[in-house]
């Protein structure tokens, strides 16, 4: 799965508010079949303009970084369903350089992992001798 | 349209060769009308349908007279022929009547001879070649376990570096961010401030502190052993990009 970094811009809130907030958007990846690998958290500051967001302005956030793995085609729900949180102001996706690839992705596996041919061929067959 | 031999294309000259007359042993010959500007399977023109050409005028008296040329021609040339034949013949028998025992015997002896610096001129090049053919087996061989070997490096590299990640990752999974754990992070996380807002010298090393440059510090110079520090590495920079062309 691709490395991605999130970059969240998150409304000035109380800090019982942000913890909820960031804890539904992180809710949002996992039920995704993501990973999170780790949060970090860059503190409220000020806007470099004005933004704005679900018809407010903003002068001032809380920024927040998501760094986790996650299937392309997952991405774009994340994001839709990202930008329709009253509390985000910018959801931002990043891809990262190094990403975790599995290692047996080209050539034979050094731990007998099928190939993903191989893999449906015995699917197929299992399916067969449970239906007999 | 005009009246061609068929055996102007290859596949023409195959299917001629196929039906081959028993008797000459030489392919029928197939007439066919082509039509050059058209497409080889168009059919004979509308208006040519009920069209026969005109057989061409032949005077009666001019083929006779071809007639009796060409059978005096046919037969000078055998007579021709036939001596010559004769003629070879005759010279080859006198060539070996005229020999004696002796010559035979000297021609059957420089043949023998001959064979003999033949084989052995085989034998030496049999050595020769027997010696070349080895020594590029043997390269050959070397060749392929030196592919051997490599594939087998980096088979064990790459199965290295595949240990590598795995071990990394397994190493990584024991910090992942779950359900359960969810609200403690997400404390840790907001109670530790992350920040990037730094500089840095060109050997990656970090000058000053983003965090002093927010709020009050904000549009002030760095502290003053930043400063001292970054005076003193100058000349060590400078240097590094020394070979580098300077643009302005």
């Amino acid at each position: 799965m691709p490395q991605y970094e999130l970059c969240l811009i998150y409304k000035a809130l109380q800090r019982p508010l942000l913890h909820t907030a960031i804890k539904r958007t992180a809710e949002t990846i996992l039920e995704r079949g993501g990973i999170i690998r780790s949060f970090e958290n860059l503190g409220k500051r000020a806007l470099p303009y004005k933004m704005s967001a679900h018809k407010e302005r903003h002068t001032e956030g809380n920024y927040f970084i998501v760094n986790f793995d996650s299937s392309g085609k997952q991405l774009e729900h994340m994001k839709e369903y990202l930008e329709r949180d009253i509390d985000v102001i910018r959801p931002s996706f990043l891809r990262k350089e190094k990403e975790f690839r599995r290692p047996c992705l080209d050539g034979p596996c050094f731990w007998g992992e099928l190939t993903e041919e191989k893999s449906k061929e015995v699917k197929r067959f299992m399916g067969k001798t449970e239906k007999l | 349209m005009f009246n061609r031999i068929k055996c102007a294309s290859n596949l023409a000259k195959q299917k001629c060769m196929q039906h081959e007359n028993i008797e000459t042993g030489l392919p029928w010959v197939v007439s066919q009308s082509i039509r050059h500007r058209m497409w080889r399977t168009a059919p004979k023109n509308k208006s040519k349908i009920f069209y026969v050409p005109e057989p061409k005028h032949e005077d009666p008296e001019e083929h006779e007279e071809l007639k009796a040329r060409y059978r005096v021609y046919r037969a000078t040339m055998k007579a021709i022929r036939s001596k010559f034949y004769k003629d070879n013949q005759v010279f080859m028998e006198t060539m070996t009547a005229g020999k004696s025992d002796e010559d035979i015997a000297t021609e059957d002896r420089e043949h023998i001879e001959n064979l003999e610096i033949n084989d052995k001129w085989n034998q030496a090049i049999a050595l020769e070649r027997k010696a070349f053919e080895e020594q590029r087996r043997l390269k050959e061989e070397r060749k392929k376990l030196l592919y051997l070997y490599n594939e087998e490096k980096k088979r064990l590299k790459r199965q290295q570096r595949a240990e590598e990640i795995v071990q990394r990752e397994m190493e990584a999974s024991k910090t992942f961010i779950t359900k359960e754990n969810l609200d403690s992070v997400i404390e840790q996380a907001l109670n530790s401030k992350q920040d990037y807002n730094f500089a840095i010298d060109p050997q990656g090393q970090r000058i000053g502190q983003g965090s002093e440059m927010e709020g009050e510090n904000k549009g002030k110079p760095h502290s003053l052993k930043d400063l001292e520090d970054f005076d003193r590495n100058k000349q060590e920079w400078e240097k590094d990009f020394a070979h580098a062309p300077r643009k302005l």
